[in-house]
């Protein structure tokens, strides 16, 4: 019996981006499932490069959520709908064995533009809208983290989307040295010269790694020349061109200059906020704008350090509440942040209420002293070094459901409430002995939900208001 | 048919032998235990036609050979209730005769030829193990299968074989148990799926065993064949495909400690005491060398149980369905169990030795 495919619950995403945020894209909301059988739930994705990363990066995550939802144990086993190609990415290694597969990620649209990598994107595209009659062969030179990966990626996946006959190898260097080693050791040289020689697109990735290695410079040669003379596009992504002597057959770098070479410069902070942004709607994060110039401006660095710090920062958000704001983005990335333990928050909002700490920390307090309790939770979540789930373990400010309202309800009173935000500006100063601008935190809460670009700059420079 | 057997070993037959005879059924036939006498052996055999057993009494003196089939339940209690050495079977028109000292039964038979063939195992066996080590495993993972769960595949225990070990598991969706044992001699690399019936399981643990006896296995596509010192057993399979249990096995959890298997059961029985469906658990709260159990009911009050543990890891609290571990810790034949766990909504992983782990699912105990 054939059972009707759903979307994946919300709470389960939830749970999947609480447990593992750097597993999490985008694309997760048209997962599909069709229900538990055998004691499996069955996810179904869209096309192959999904179901592998789901396989790869998301079998753990997925297992968590589905066993705390049901309360049973429960595994995951993720398909791809059988049905006829439904997307052109589904296809990349039926036309050949060689190769590695697209990223569905790296898409040239998702490619985060900036002054630095403005040209190089530019030629990627005119590549991609007709392989091999311009710019072949293309070389894009850059440091690691800097989007050659991406391009070329997105390039293949363009080029597929426009024609899915076209032959398309996509291939890492190793892979391909690997792929040179495998057929000459069983004399089969022959079937990967000719899948090189006629696809009618080719991208080698981090061809640095080509340097010393003579039979597989001798092979690539050999295909780049057939490839060049007959008119068929080939991509190049290296670190920088290589020097004469430097383990490259000069030959092989005079092809390299023959074609368009163009470079990826570090991201500047534009770019880098905007990679930010992109990570986090692959990831569904939802970033304020500030805390994306936040982390840029602190991660001064490439791509692959923003994503690391990108997951770093929503992992500790959500340990904390769930809710990203600049504060916990600070303290998420900077280990200086002020800490006070949960004791001598509670006893210092409970000095600054008039009660008894006892009175705060009872299973059930009065009225009047929830708000005591939620600001210890406010406080408790930014200024100390506990999660969410440690603080909800010491017993004292409810379970982490409660905790996550109680710390909500506060940033939603902050945007309004002057005498909450009194006791609050109050108690850090009391708790952590700075002025509570320079904590960043009453200034983000107030703000949190319509910040602005500059913002950002004044909570920077410690003059919020 | 004429001869004269040893009672205490007829008894001793005839306990599996009557647990396989149907009690309710239509077909009176099914109620029966057929008896074959042989030149130098009796046997017994009794089928439901889902479980077939046939057990071989060796210490016999026939006189006549011959076969004749009489109700199981009558016949074992009278060789239960007698207390002779020995006995005297013998066989009148349609009527069986049991003469002990002072006594002298007189039962009536049934056509043997009505009654269903047990199968059981000829030829190579697929691989054989120790016979102790298989009750071994059925007794730590029986407890775990499924009872009448719509999920048919679970409702029996999963016998397969990795590498040179036999392995067995059995889940209710909420718990699972897998255990392990070297195999003695394997002619097969791999076994079809064979799903064992939990009533097939609690027959082979009351078999009576006769120290170093070895079982012979064989497994086909519907059916599972054991040979186990004088008993040969065979048995229908549990239909369905089994869960892939090795993906719900945790492999992260950090927070582990070694406990006294005695004191912790002793510990979850008493928090027990004070737990009810509506409070659901009991509450494990690992501190700093110490274990608290502690549980509440609305009702009836609060119980807390404190233990002395080695852990210097990070607090942690997991609430648990005592009897889910009370039934382990039953089962467990080792003065200390390991138990890990990670966060309170992950599975907790209960292991007895490298050949036995247990998976429970926690329960949410903060509405509790």
């Amino acid at each position: 019996m054939q059972t009707a495919l759903q979307s994946l619950p919300a709470e389960l995403l939830l749970h999947i981006r609480r447990t593992d945020p750097a597993c999490v894209r985008a694309w997760f909301d048209q997962l599909q499932f069709s229900g538990i059988a055998h004691g499996t739930l069955i996810v179904r994705a869209q096309n192959d490069a999904q179901r592998r990363h789901l396989e790869s990066n998301c079998r753990n995550a997925f297992t968590y959520a589905i066993q705390a939802a049901t309360g049973r144990l429960v595994g995951v086993d993720f398909e791809t709908d059988s049905s006829p190609d439904n997307s052109a990415l589904t296809r990349d290694r039926d036309f050949s064995t060689f190769g590695s597969t697209l990223s569905p990620e790296c898409r040239l649209n998702d490619f985060a533009l900036g002054q630095c990598n403005r040209f190089a994107h530019a030629a990627a595209v005119a590549v991609a809208a007709d392989p091999g009659k311009v710019y072949s062969p293309l070389v894009i030179l850059g440091e690691p983290g800097c989007g050659k990966t991406h391009l070329l990626q997105g390039i293949c996946a363009a080029a597929r989307e426009q024609d899915a006959n076209r032959t398309i190898i996509y291939a890492h260097c190793k892979q391909f040295i690997q792929e040179v080693i495998e057929h000459a050791e069983s004399d089969m040289l022959c079937a990967l010269r000719s899948a090189y020689k006629t696809a009618d697109l080719i991208a080698i990735d981090d061809a640095d790694q080509l340097a010393g290695r003579q039979r597989s410079q001798e092979e690539f040669f050999h295909i780049l020349e057939h490839r060049l003379q007959s008119q068929l596009q080939v991509i190049v992504a290296l670190r920088r061109l290589p020097e004469p002597g430097a383990g490259f057959e000069s030959r092989l770098i005079s092809r390299f200059q023959s074609g368009l070479i163009v470079t990826l410069e570090t991201p500047c902070s534009d770019t880098r906020t905007a990679i930010v942004r992109e990570l986090a709607r692959r990831f569904c994060i939802e970033m304020p704008d500030d805390v994306a110039e936040q982390i840029a401006h602190l991660a001064n660095s490439g791509g692959h350090q923003l994503e690391e710090t990108v997951t770093l920062v929503d992992r500790y958000c959500q340990d904390r509440g769930g809710v990203i704001d600049a504060a916990l983005c600070r303290a998420a990335l900077n280990s200086e942040t002020p800490h006070a333990s949960i004791h001598s928050i509670i006893e210092a909002t409970a000095t600054e209420f008039g009660v008894a700490p006892d009175a705060i920390t009872k299973s059930r307090p009065s009225k009047n002293l929830r708000l005591a309790r939620s600001l210890c939770t406010y406080l408790a979540l930014r200024l100390t070094d506990q999660t969410l789930a440690a603080i909800a373990g010491t017993n004292l400010l409810g379970g982490p459901e409660t905790i996550k309202t109680q710390n909500r309800d506060v940033i939603n009173r902050l945007k309004s409430d002057r005498d909450l935000e009194q006791h609050v500006a109050r108690l850090l100063t009391q708790l952590t002995g700075s002025d509570p601008k320079e904590l960043n935190i009453l200034s983000v809460s107030r703000r949190n939900g319509t910040a602005t670009d500059q913002s950002f700059h004044k909570s920077e420079s410690g003059s919020v208001e | 048919m004429k001869l004269r057997f040893n009672r205490a070993e007829m008894a001793d037959a005839l306990s599996a032998i009557t647990g396989v005879a149907a009690v309710r059924t239509p077909k009176e036939i099914l109620k029966c235990v057929r008896i074959d006498a042989l030149s130098d052996v009796l046997l017994l055999s009794a089928t439901d036609l889902e479980i077939g057993v046939r057990c071989a009494v060796t210490q016999v003196d026939v006189e006549s050979t011959g076969e004749t089939l009489v109700a199981a339940d009558t016949f074992s209690r009278i060789i239960h209730e007698c207390s002779d050495e020995t006995m005297l079977l013998d066989i009148s028109k349609n009527d069986l005769q049991l003469r002990g000292s002072g006594s002298h039964f007189k039962i009536r038979t049934q056509s043997v030829s009505d009654f269903p063939p047990v199968p059981v195992l000829e030829g190579e066996p697929d691989f054989v193990v120790d016979a102790a080590d298989l009750r071994r495993l059925l007794e730590w993972t029986s407890f775990a299968a499924a009872r009448e769960s719509t999920r048919y595949a679970i409702n029996g225990i999963l016998m397969e074989i990795a590498g040179k070990e036999l392995v067995m598991a059995a889940t209710d969706g909420r718990r699972l148990s897998v255990g392990r044992t070297p195999l003695t001699s394997s002619n097969v690399k791999t076994i079809p799926q064979t799903i064992v019936p939990t009533k097939t399981a609690a027959l082979i643990a009351r078999l009576h065993s006769d120290g170093d006896t070895t079982a012979l296995v064989k497994a086909t596509a519907n059916q599972v064949l054991f040979k186990i010192g004088r008993a040969s057993i065979s048995s229908s399979l549990v239909e369905g495909m089994f869960p892939r249990y090795q993906d719900v096995v945790p492999t992260d959890c950090d927070r582990i400690v070694q406990l006294n298997t005695m004191e912790f059961l002793s510990a979850l029985k008493r928090a027990a005491l004070l737990t009810n469906e509506e409070s659901r658990g009991v509450r494990l709260s690992f501190a700093e060398n110490t274990l608290t159990l502690s549980s509440r009911t609305a009702e009836q009050g609060e119980a807390t149980i404190s233990m002395p543990i080695r852990y210097n890891g990070e607090t942690v609290d997991i609430g648990f369905n005592p009897v889910f571990l009370t039934d382990v810790l039953r089962v467990a034949n080792e003065e200390e169990v390991t138990f890990a766990v990670k966060e309170p909504n992950r599975p907790g992983l209960l292991k007895l030795n490298d050949k036995f782990l247990h998976v429970v699912m926690p329960v949410n105990l903060s509405s509790a």
